[in-house]
């Protein structure tokens, strides 16, 4: 929800979701929810579907990301040995204009943003 | 970009004429790791919409080279595991050195890649985090990596 704090008012949001019978009916029922609760996030948040990732090469790119990086983070936070450290370097290399971001909140890191997250009060609507 | 049809001979169209400009941003992010893992990551990639269809066709033609339909990432890590008639079983220096050409693709084609992995507050180490407040920092995470 924190997303319509950021968008301009004439903006629409479209969302995809992966097809995954453990998660999918979950994300609609988020989605309704917030619809349902928040009168900015229902007019941002005008569809949703859901999609085989075997049919969007782009979601599966992403699993690629997301499947290295809790390699590496579990690496970063508990030592747990892994194998494509050289991938996820080789990936991730500078390379512009690509531009990358990559946060890793381990222990210490969440915890020193514990009372910032609590403090932050984004106002519930925008104009 | 106007017709010549344009009342001004400049061609300066004016306020009621000027057609709405709008940019598309395409993004693609997936999770890896569900509640009962200690760490869990959300990463995905952002490209303008113009630009996705060359990469699905790059990605799709190096999946035609090894034979395979898809990328699955609970197999592919498995480099004793064939991913194909083509792809045999290999070792991880091997199959890192043909997922290169998959990495290759991502960075050609896409604009922006985010990573964000943290620790889940139901392992025992971070327990005191409360789960109302990863939504709020998964979102500024990607705002700040955004700004960047």
């Amino acid at each position: 929800m924190g997303f319509h704090h950021h968008v301009r008012s004439d903006d629409r949001i479209s969302l995809i979701c992966d097809d995954d019978e453990e998660t999918a009916w979950n994300c609609y029922q988020f989605y309704r929810r917030i619809r349902k609760i928040d009168e900015v996030s229902r007019k941002h948040f005008i569809s949703i579907s859901f999609a085989n990732d075997e049919s969007f090469p782009a979601l599966q790119a992403a699993d690629f990301l997301s499947s290295l990086t809790r390699m590496v983070a579990r690496f970063d936070f508990f030592r747990t040995p892994y194998d494509y450290a050289p991938l996820f370097d080789y990936l991730t290399a500078p390379q512009p204009p690509f531009t990358w971001g990559v946060c890793f909140w381990n222990k210490a890191k969440l915890a020193d943003w514990e009372p910032k997250l609590v403090s932050r009060n984004h106002p519930r609507s925008r104009k | 970009m106007y017709a010549k049809s344009q009342s001004s001979s400049l061609c300066i169209p004016t306020q009621h004429e000027r057609e709405r400009l709008m940019g598309i941003l395409h993004g693609y992010f997936d999770e890896s790791g569900k509640v009962d893992k200690p760490a869990v990551a959300f990463c995905g990639f952002v490209a303008a919409a113009s630009r996705i269809q060359s990469f699905d066709d790059e990605w799709n033609s190096i999946l035609r080279v090894y034979e395979m339909d898809s990328l699955h990432m609970s197999r592919v890590f498995k480099a004793h595991v064939p991913l194909s008639a083509k792809i045999r079983k290999q070792s991880f220096a091997e199959r890192i050195e043909t997922l290169k050409p998959f990495a290759d693709c991502i960075r050609k084609h896409f604009e922006y890649g985010m990573a964000m992995a943290l620790m889940w507050p139901h392992s025992k180490p971070c327990h005191q985090v409360r789960r109302s407040n990863l939504a709020k920092l998964t979102t500024h995470t990607i705002l700040l990596s955004c700004r960047e």
